[in-house]
């Protein structure tokens, strides 16, 4: 039987015959045997001990609910109820390392989406009045559209394995450079 | 395929919570060569892709609380598997040096000099030709494509896999399809 082309693979998903020609050797019976008792050997009594830990959680609490009820019966004092706990206060969300992965087109709000209130420091000569600069769609980038020719040492271009979408933009040379 | 009778993932799951051996038998028989598919192709070699099919199914057994509702068994598993395979293939070096180095070096060519010239490319190089094709791909894009065409998940299903959008998915797959058909345009079956 001729095997076939490999660049065949790149085009998947796949014919069943396409599936069996790529596919590797099968394992063993031994082989799975052997995977499938480890399976159980590590989840199965794991479950088990989680339903004795279930019954002694159960006793512990019944047990409990007794000693509560000599106490009260037997006019002993109960001791006192804690303080409220403090307030939990939520810790803030990491973020995630690429705001942008959920998009391959980043969509470019219109004039009529926007309303300018007010603007803080020297925005007078930076913005643009009468046109978009940005206008429609905005199609991102990715490692591949992209060369890096220098980067600062320890700086990895392209976390991730690269293949993030990216915003790209023109860098402005400061006065004097 | 199980058969129309057969019991569901989620029932057997749910057997196999209260202990059941026989259930964890048959979920096993059920997706264990999707799932070894899928380690294999992300491993390149038998033996780890049975310890990652191994540790994907327990991990996923044991993990239980976390998947609920929110896909298939079959998408959590397979998930699961390849994330098993990645981290095996990270902690242990390849051991086949046919998956290694140079990928030009590792490529088994219809014109090696050593090669009869009828000999062909049997199935043992073809699989090696793959697995270093694959290897040379981004890790995000090698799981992206390795779970759709090898663990046959639609779109959607990896998508919900790997947490991302189904655009990501997309683009994911269409810049692996261009790498992997510029790796392997050189061979030329006989």
């Amino acid at each position: 039987m001729t095997p076939p082309d490999p660049s065949r693979y790149a085009d998947g998903p796949l014919d069943p015959a396409g599936r069996r020609a790529f596919a590797p050797d099968p394992p063993t019976r031994a082989d799975w045997k052997r995977v499938s008792d480890g399976i159980a050997a590590r989840v199965l009594p794991k479950r088990r001990a989680a339903g004795r830990g279930v019954r002694w959680a159960a006793a512990g609490v019944a047990l409990a609910g007794c000693a509560a009820a000599v106490l009260i019966w037997g006019g002993g004092k109960l001791p006192a109820p804690r303080p409220p706990a403090p307030e939990v206060v939520k810790a803030r969300p990491v973020p995630e390392a690429d705001p942008l992965a959920e998009f391959a087109v980043l969509p470019v709000a219109s004039d009529d989406e926007l309303r300018i209130a007010t603007l803080r420091g020297d925005w007078g000569s930076g913005l643009v009045v009468g046109a978009h600069p940005l206008p429609g769609e905005l199609q991102l980038a990715t490692a591949d559209d992209v060369t890096v020719e220098r980067a600062p040492d320890g700086v990895e271009p392209f976390p991730d394995d690269g293949d993030l979408p990216m915003v790209l933009g023109l860098k402005g040379k400061r006065s004097g450079e | 395929m199980p058969r129309p009778d057969a019991a569901t993932d989620d029932e057997l799951v749910g057997r196999i919570a209260r202990g059941d051996a026989v259930a964890l038998d048959e979920l096993f028989v059920r997706h264990r060569e999707l799932a070894y598919r899928v380690a294999y192709r992300l491993l390149g070699h038998d033996a780890d892709a049975l310890d990652a099919v191994q540790d994907g199914f327990v991990n996923a057994l044991t993990h239980l609380g976390r998947f609920r509702g929110q896909s298939s068994f079959k998408t959590w598993l397979l998930k699961i598997v390849s994330n098993a395979a990645l981290d095996i293939g990270r902690v242990r070096k390849r051991r086949d040096t046919r998956c290694v180095g140079t990928p030009s070096d590792d490529f088994p060519t219809a014109a090696d000099d050593d090669a009869p010239p009828d000999a062909g490319l049997e199935r043992a190089d073809l699989r090696a030709v793959l697995a270093a094709a694959l290897a040379k791909l981004p890790t995000a894009q090698r799981q992206t494509f390795v779970l759709h065409v090898d663990g046959e998940l639609s779109y959607k299903e990896v998508a919900e896999a790997l947490g991302i959008s189904i655009g990501t998915v997309m683009s994911r797959l269409f810049y692996a399809r261009q790498r992997l058909k510029s790796y392997l345009a050189d061979y030329v079956c006989p």
